[in-house]
Protein backbone atom coordinates (compact mmCIF):
# COMPACT_ATOMS: atom_id res chain seq x y z
CA UNK A 1 0.00 0.00 0.00
CA UNK A 2 1.09 3.33 -0.86
CA UNK A 3 1.56 6.20 2.09
CA UNK A 4 -1.79 7.14 3.17
CA UNK A 5 -3.29 10.42 2.07
CA UNK A 6 -3.05 13.63 4.16
CA UNK A 7 -7.52 13.01 3.76
CA UNK A 8 -6.92 9.23 5.09
CA UNK A 9 -4.93 10.74 8.13
CA UNK A 10 -7.70 13.50 8.88
CA UNK A 11 -10.32 10.74 8.89
CA UNK A 12 -8.06 8.83 10.98
CA UNK A 13 -7.64 11.35 13.43
CA UNK A 14 -11.13 10.47 15.03
CA UNK A 15 -10.40 7.02 15.24
CA UNK A 16 -8.91 4.51 17.99
CA UNK A 17 -5.43 4.27 16.92
CA UNK A 18 -3.98 1.09 14.71
CA UNK A 19 -7.37 -0.31 14.37
CA UNK A 20 -7.62 -3.14 12.11
CA UNK A 21 -9.28 -1.09 8.87
CA UNK A 22 -6.73 -1.20 6.11
CA UNK A 23 -5.70 2.08 7.09
CA UNK A 24 -4.51 1.23 10.76
CA UNK A 25 -3.17 -2.21 9.48
CA UNK A 26 -0.73 0.41 7.24
CA UNK A 27 -0.14 2.67 10.03
CA UNK A 28 1.29 -0.29 12.36
CA UNK A 29 3.84 -1.17 9.37
CA UNK A 30 4.59 2.34 8.26
CA UNK A 31 6.81 4.67 10.85
CA UNK A 32 6.53 7.77 8.17
CA UNK A 33 2.45 7.71 8.12
CA UNK A 34 2.48 7.60 11.79
CA UNK A 35 4.66 10.30 12.62
CA UNK A 36 2.40 12.60 9.87
CA UNK A 37 -0.73 11.16 11.82
CA UNK A 38 1.20 11.97 15.11
CA UNK A 39 1.91 15.39 14.17
CA UNK A 40 -2.13 16.13 12.84
CA UNK A 41 -3.30 14.45 15.94
CA UNK A 42 -1.15 16.80 17.93
CA UNK A 43 -2.87 19.52 16.04
CA UNK A 44 -5.82 17.89 16.70
CA UNK A 45 -5.47 17.72 20.54
CA UNK A 46 -4.19 21.31 21.19
CA UNK A 47 -7.62 22.04 19.49
CA UNK A 48 -9.45 20.26 21.98
CA UNK A 49 -7.82 22.04 24.88
CA UNK A 50 -10.72 24.82 23.94
CA UNK A 51 -13.63 23.98 25.71
CA UNK A 52 -16.69 26.38 25.56
CA UNK A 53 -18.59 26.02 28.85
CA UNK A 54 -21.66 28.33 27.90
CA UNK A 55 -23.55 29.91 30.44
CA UNK A 56 -26.36 28.12 30.64
CA UNK A 57 -29.35 29.64 28.53
CA UNK A 58 -32.79 29.00 27.30
CA UNK A 59 -33.38 30.24 24.44
CA UNK A 60 -37.19 28.66 23.90
CA UNK A 61 -39.38 31.62 25.70
CA UNK A 62 -37.53 33.91 23.39
CA UNK A 63 -38.06 32.20 20.35
CA UNK A 64 -41.78 31.14 20.78
CA UNK A 65 -42.66 34.79 21.84
CA UNK A 66 -41.16 35.99 18.37
CA UNK A 67 -42.59 33.02 16.52
CA UNK A 68 -46.56 33.27 15.62
CA UNK A 69 -48.12 30.58 14.98
CA UNK A 70 -48.40 30.23 10.89
CA UNK A 71 -51.34 29.57 8.94
CA UNK A 72 -50.58 28.09 6.40
CA UNK A 73 -52.93 29.15 2.63
CA UNK A 74 -53.94 26.51 0.68
CA UNK A 75 -55.49 27.67 -2.36
CA UNK A 76 -58.21 24.68 -2.44
CA UNK A 77 -59.69 26.30 1.07
CA UNK A 78 -63.07 27.79 0.38
CA UNK A 79 -62.31 30.95 1.85
CA UNK A 80 -59.36 31.14 -0.91
CA UNK A 81 -61.12 30.34 -3.38
CA UNK A 82 -64.10 32.73 -2.81
CA UNK A 83 -61.05 35.59 -2.64
CA UNK A 84 -59.99 34.16 -5.74
CA UNK A 85 -63.63 34.23 -7.98
CA UNK A 86 -63.98 37.81 -6.10
CA UNK A 87 -61.17 39.20 -7.28
CA UNK A 88 -61.37 37.61 -11.43
CA UNK A 89 -65.10 39.18 -10.86
CA UNK A 90 -64.08 42.33 -10.11
CA UNK A 91 -61.31 42.21 -12.90
CA UNK A 92 -63.91 41.12 -15.41
CA UNK A 93 -65.93 43.93 -14.12
CA UNK A 94 -64.02 46.43 -14.07
CA UNK A 95 -62.71 45.55 -17.58
CA UNK A 96 -66.11 45.91 -18.91
CA UNK A 97 -66.70 49.12 -17.72
CA UNK A 98 -63.53 50.41 -19.22
CA UNK A 99 -64.53 49.41 -22.82
CA UNK A 100 -68.35 50.88 -22.78
CA UNK A 101 -68.70 54.42 -25.28
CA UNK A 102 -68.86 57.14 -23.18
CA UNK A 103 -71.48 59.68 -23.54
CA UNK A 104 -70.59 63.24 -24.40
CA UNK A 105 -72.32 66.45 -24.34
CA UNK A 106 -71.50 68.07 -27.83
CA UNK A 107 -72.24 71.93 -28.87
CA UNK A 108 -74.70 72.09 -31.79
CA UNK A 109 -72.04 73.82 -34.21
CA UNK A 110 -70.25 70.78 -33.23
CA UNK A 111 -73.04 68.67 -34.96
CA UNK A 112 -73.84 71.19 -37.86
CA UNK A 113 -69.92 70.61 -38.78
CA UNK A 114 -69.98 67.20 -38.48
CA UNK A 115 -73.29 66.80 -40.70
CA UNK A 116 -71.85 69.58 -42.73
CA UNK A 117 -75.01 71.93 -43.07
CA UNK A 118 -72.68 74.93 -43.78
CA UNK A 119 -73.34 73.32 -47.64
CA UNK A 120 -77.15 74.28 -47.39
CA UNK A 121 -76.48 78.01 -46.63
CA UNK A 122 -77.04 80.98 -48.34
CA UNK A 123 -73.73 81.76 -49.35
CA UNK A 124 -72.58 78.30 -49.91
CA UNK A 125 -70.58 78.29 -53.10
CA UNK A 126 -72.67 74.69 -53.73
CA UNK A 127 -75.60 76.75 -54.10
CA UNK A 128 -77.97 74.44 -52.98
CA UNK A 129 -79.51 77.41 -51.29
CA UNK A 130 -80.32 79.74 -54.16
CA UNK A 131 -83.54 80.13 -55.35
CA UNK A 132 -84.77 78.38 -57.96
CA UNK A 133 -84.64 79.83 -61.44
CA UNK A 134 -88.13 79.99 -63.21
CA UNK A 135 -87.11 77.17 -65.94
CA UNK A 136 -86.20 75.05 -63.15
CA UNK A 137 -89.83 74.20 -62.44
CA UNK A 138 -91.51 72.36 -65.20
CA UNK A 139 -95.19 72.39 -64.96
CA UNK B 1 -47.26 7.29 15.51
CA UNK B 2 -50.83 7.94 13.59
CA UNK B 3 -51.35 10.69 16.30
CA UNK B 4 -48.31 12.82 13.91
CA UNK B 5 -50.48 12.75 11.51
CA UNK B 6 -52.41 15.78 10.24
CA UNK B 7 -55.07 16.84 12.49
CA UNK B 8 -54.23 14.07 14.57
CA UNK B 9 -52.36 16.29 17.97
CA UNK B 10 -54.11 17.17 21.19
CA UNK B 11 -52.47 18.71 24.06
CA UNK B 12 -52.02 15.89 25.77
CA UNK B 13 -49.29 14.15 23.00
CA UNK B 14 -47.02 17.20 23.76
CA UNK B 15 -45.67 15.06 26.68
CA UNK B 16 -44.72 12.55 23.99
CA UNK B 17 -42.95 14.92 21.68
CA UNK B 18 -39.76 13.85 22.76
CA UNK B 19 -40.43 10.19 21.05
CA UNK B 20 -40.67 12.36 17.53
CA UNK B 21 -37.54 12.64 15.42
CA UNK B 22 -36.48 15.97 14.16
CA UNK B 23 -38.30 15.60 10.95
CA UNK B 24 -41.85 14.82 12.40
CA UNK B 25 -41.14 17.69 14.94
CA UNK B 26 -40.29 20.28 11.91
CA UNK B 27 -43.45 18.97 9.93
CA UNK B 28 -45.31 19.63 13.08
CA UNK B 29 -44.01 23.31 13.47
CA UNK B 30 -45.06 23.46 10.08
CA UNK B 31 -48.56 22.75 11.48
CA UNK B 32 -48.33 25.53 13.71
CA UNK B 33 -47.77 23.67 16.59
CA UNK B 34 -45.27 25.94 18.78
CA UNK B 35 -44.34 23.18 21.75
CA UNK B 36 -42.28 21.18 18.73
CA UNK B 37 -40.50 24.05 18.23
CA UNK B 38 -39.62 24.24 21.80
CA UNK B 39 -38.77 20.60 21.76
CA UNK B 40 -36.30 21.20 18.80
CA UNK B 41 -34.70 24.08 20.45
CA UNK B 42 -34.49 21.89 23.53
CA UNK B 43 -32.45 19.83 21.42
CA UNK B 44 -30.17 22.12 19.54
CA UNK B 45 -29.90 25.15 21.17
CA UNK B 46 -26.58 24.33 23.52
CA UNK B 47 -24.79 22.39 20.31
CA UNK B 48 -25.64 25.30 17.89
CA UNK B 49 -24.97 27.91 20.63
CA UNK B 50 -21.05 26.42 20.94
CA UNK B 51 -21.03 26.64 17.22
CA UNK B 52 -22.42 30.25 16.87
CA UNK B 53 -19.89 31.15 19.71
CA UNK B 54 -16.97 29.75 18.58
CA UNK B 55 -17.33 30.81 14.89
CA UNK B 56 -18.30 34.53 15.62
CA UNK B 57 -16.43 34.94 19.53
CA UNK B 58 -19.15 36.89 20.73
CA UNK B 59 -22.01 35.30 22.84
CA UNK B 60 -24.81 37.76 22.92
CA UNK B 61 -23.93 37.39 18.87
CA UNK B 62 -24.21 33.79 19.43
CA UNK B 63 -27.71 33.66 21.03
CA UNK B 64 -28.93 35.87 18.08
CA UNK B 65 -27.62 33.85 15.34
CA UNK B 66 -29.30 30.59 17.17
CA UNK B 67 -32.79 32.57 17.49
CA UNK B 68 -33.17 33.56 14.42
CA UNK B 69 -31.79 30.23 12.76
CA UNK B 70 -34.69 28.72 14.51
CA UNK B 71 -37.07 31.82 13.55
CA UNK B 72 -36.38 30.72 10.13
CA UNK B 73 -37.01 26.82 11.02
CA UNK B 74 -40.56 28.48 12.19
CA UNK B 75 -40.95 30.26 8.84
CA UNK B 76 -39.77 27.16 6.48
CA UNK B 77 -41.28 24.65 8.61
CA UNK B 78 -44.84 24.28 6.11
CA UNK B 79 -42.59 23.79 3.06
CA UNK B 80 -40.44 21.87 4.67
CA UNK B 81 -39.95 18.22 2.59
CA UNK B 82 -38.56 15.53 5.01
CA UNK B 83 -36.44 13.78 2.71
CA UNK B 84 -33.69 16.68 3.92
CA UNK B 85 -32.38 15.88 7.19
CA UNK B 86 -33.00 18.45 9.95
CA UNK B 87 -29.85 18.54 11.50
CA UNK B 88 -28.37 19.03 8.25
CA UNK B 89 -30.64 21.78 7.27
CA UNK B 90 -30.03 23.36 10.44
CA UNK B 91 -26.63 23.53 10.60
CA UNK B 92 -26.78 24.76 7.37
CA UNK B 93 -28.78 27.76 8.54
CA UNK B 94 -26.76 28.37 11.07
CA UNK B 95 -23.44 28.25 9.76
CA UNK B 96 -24.52 30.66 6.86
CA UNK B 97 -25.99 32.93 9.38
CA UNK B 98 -22.59 32.64 11.16
CA UNK B 99 -20.81 33.79 7.88
CA UNK B 100 -23.48 36.56 7.35
CA UNK B 101 -22.29 37.67 10.68
CA UNK B 102 -18.39 37.48 9.92
CA UNK B 103 -18.83 39.44 6.54
CA UNK B 104 -21.11 41.75 8.09
CA UNK B 105 -17.92 42.91 10.44
CA UNK B 106 -15.39 42.61 7.98
CA UNK B 107 -17.38 45.21 6.19
CA UNK B 108 -17.11 47.59 9.74
CA UNK B 109 -13.41 46.77 11.48
CA UNK B 110 -10.23 45.06 10.49
CA UNK B 111 -12.37 41.59 11.22
CA UNK B 112 -12.68 39.11 14.03
CA UNK B 113 -9.26 40.31 15.47
CA UNK B 114 -10.67 42.75 17.55
CA UNK B 115 -13.67 40.82 19.17
CA UNK B 116 -13.03 39.38 23.11
CA UNK B 117 -12.92 35.72 22.13
CA UNK B 118 -13.40 34.36 25.51
CA UNK B 119 -13.69 30.89 26.33
CA UNK B 120 -14.51 29.53 29.29
CA UNK B 121 -11.59 27.82 31.64
CA UNK B 122 -12.48 25.21 34.13
CA UNK B 123 -10.59 26.57 37.70
CA UNK B 124 -10.88 23.57 39.11
CA UNK B 125 -7.09 22.67 38.49
CA UNK B 126 -5.65 26.56 39.74
CA UNK B 127 -1.98 24.89 39.11
CA UNK B 128 -2.24 24.14 35.34
CA UNK B 129 -5.35 27.54 34.91
CA UNK B 130 -2.51 29.88 33.92
CA UNK B 131 -1.20 27.55 31.05
CA UNK B 132 -4.31 26.03 29.94
CA UNK B 133 -5.49 29.80 29.52
CA UNK B 134 -2.79 30.50 27.65
CA UNK B 135 -3.20 27.39 25.51
CA UNK B 136 -6.84 27.89 25.02
CA UNK B 137 -6.06 32.10 23.90
CA UNK B 138 -3.32 30.31 21.42
CA UNK B 139 -5.87 27.98 20.12
CA UNK B 140 -7.94 30.97 19.69
CA UNK B 141 -5.59 33.02 17.87
CA UNK B 142 -4.86 30.15 15.27
CA UNK B 143 -8.15 29.47 14.24
CA UNK B 144 -8.14 33.33 13.78
CA UNK B 145 -5.59 33.39 10.97
CA UNK B 146 -7.57 31.01 9.11
CA UNK B 147 -10.11 32.06 6.24
CA UNK B 148 -13.73 32.44 7.77
CA UNK B 149 -14.94 29.35 5.51
CA UNK B 150 -11.71 27.57 6.71
CA UNK B 151 -12.32 28.06 10.50
CA UNK B 152 -15.98 27.23 10.42
CA UNK B 153 -15.06 23.95 8.52
CA UNK B 154 -12.17 23.05 11.01
CA UNK B 155 -14.62 23.65 13.93
CA UNK B 156 -17.68 21.98 12.59
CA UNK B 157 -14.86 19.23 12.01
CA UNK B 158 -13.24 18.88 15.32
CA UNK B 159 -15.86 20.20 17.53
CA UNK B 160 -18.86 19.16 16.41
CA UNK B 161 -17.75 16.21 14.95
CA UNK B 162 -18.90 16.32 11.38
CA UNK B 163 -17.82 13.90 8.59
CA UNK B 164 -16.56 15.45 5.98
CA UNK B 165 -19.69 14.53 3.72
CA UNK B 166 -21.60 16.04 6.22
CA UNK B 167 -19.77 19.11 5.94
CA UNK B 168 -19.76 19.00 2.36
CA UNK B 169 -23.65 18.68 2.54
CA UNK B 170 -24.14 21.69 4.26
CA UNK B 171 -21.62 23.98 3.30
CA UNK B 172 -23.06 23.02 -0.36
CA UNK B 173 -18.77 22.17 -1.80
CA UNK B 174 -17.84 18.75 -3.20
CA UNK B 175 -16.18 16.05 -0.80
CA UNK B 176 -12.83 16.89 -1.79
CA UNK B 177 -12.78 20.32 -2.04
CA UNK B 178 -13.69 20.12 1.99
CA UNK B 179 -11.19 18.01 2.69
CA UNK B 180 -8.55 20.02 1.06
CA UNK B 181 -10.15 23.07 2.85
CA UNK B 182 -9.47 20.85 5.98
CA UNK B 183 -5.56 19.79 5.06
CA UNK B 184 -4.98 22.94 4.37
CA UNK B 185 -6.42 24.20 7.39
CA UNK B 186 -4.86 21.72 10.08
CA UNK B 187 -1.48 22.79 7.98
CA UNK B 188 -1.43 25.96 9.08
CA UNK B 189 -3.13 25.50 12.41
CA UNK B 190 -0.21 23.01 13.03
CA UNK B 191 2.31 25.94 11.86
CA UNK B 192 0.19 28.17 14.34
CA UNK B 193 0.66 25.78 17.07
CA UNK B 194 3.63 24.15 16.95
CA UNK B 195 5.21 25.78 20.09
CA UNK B 196 1.83 24.01 21.89
CA UNK B 197 2.03 20.71 20.65
CA UNK B 198 4.79 19.24 22.74
CA UNK B 199 3.78 21.43 26.24
CA UNK B 200 0.08 20.90 26.61
CA UNK B 201 -0.65 20.91 30.37
CA UNK B 202 -2.85 18.05 30.01
CA UNK B 203 -4.74 15.67 26.97
CA UNK B 204 -7.94 18.16 27.96
CA UNK B 205 -10.09 16.66 25.00
CA UNK B 206 -13.67 17.85 24.21
CA UNK B 207 -15.30 14.80 22.95
CA UNK B 208 -16.52 15.42 19.38
CA UNK B 209 -20.50 14.67 19.14
CA UNK B 210 -21.98 14.23 15.87
CA UNK B 211 -25.66 15.24 15.86
CA UNK B 212 -26.25 15.86 12.24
Amino acid sequence: MEHLSDNQILDALGQPPMDSSEVGRHLKDCPSCRLRLGEFRQTWEVLGSWTVEMPKVDLTEAILRQARPQRSVRLWQPQSLIRIAASILIGVGLGILSALPVHRTVSAQQVSEAMHLDALSVNSPTGWASPLLTGDIED
Amino acid sequence: MLWVGRGGYTDTDESRLHELTDEQLVLQVGQGHMQALAELVRRYQDRMLRLAFRTLGDRHLAEDVVQEAFLRVHRAAARYRPDARFGTWFYRIVVNLCMDELRKRQGQTAGLAGLPFAGEVSRDDPVHHHQVRELQMAVQQALRSLSDRERITVILHRYDGLTHRQIAELNELSVSAVESMLVRAYRKLREELKSFSDQRPEKSQEKAGNGV
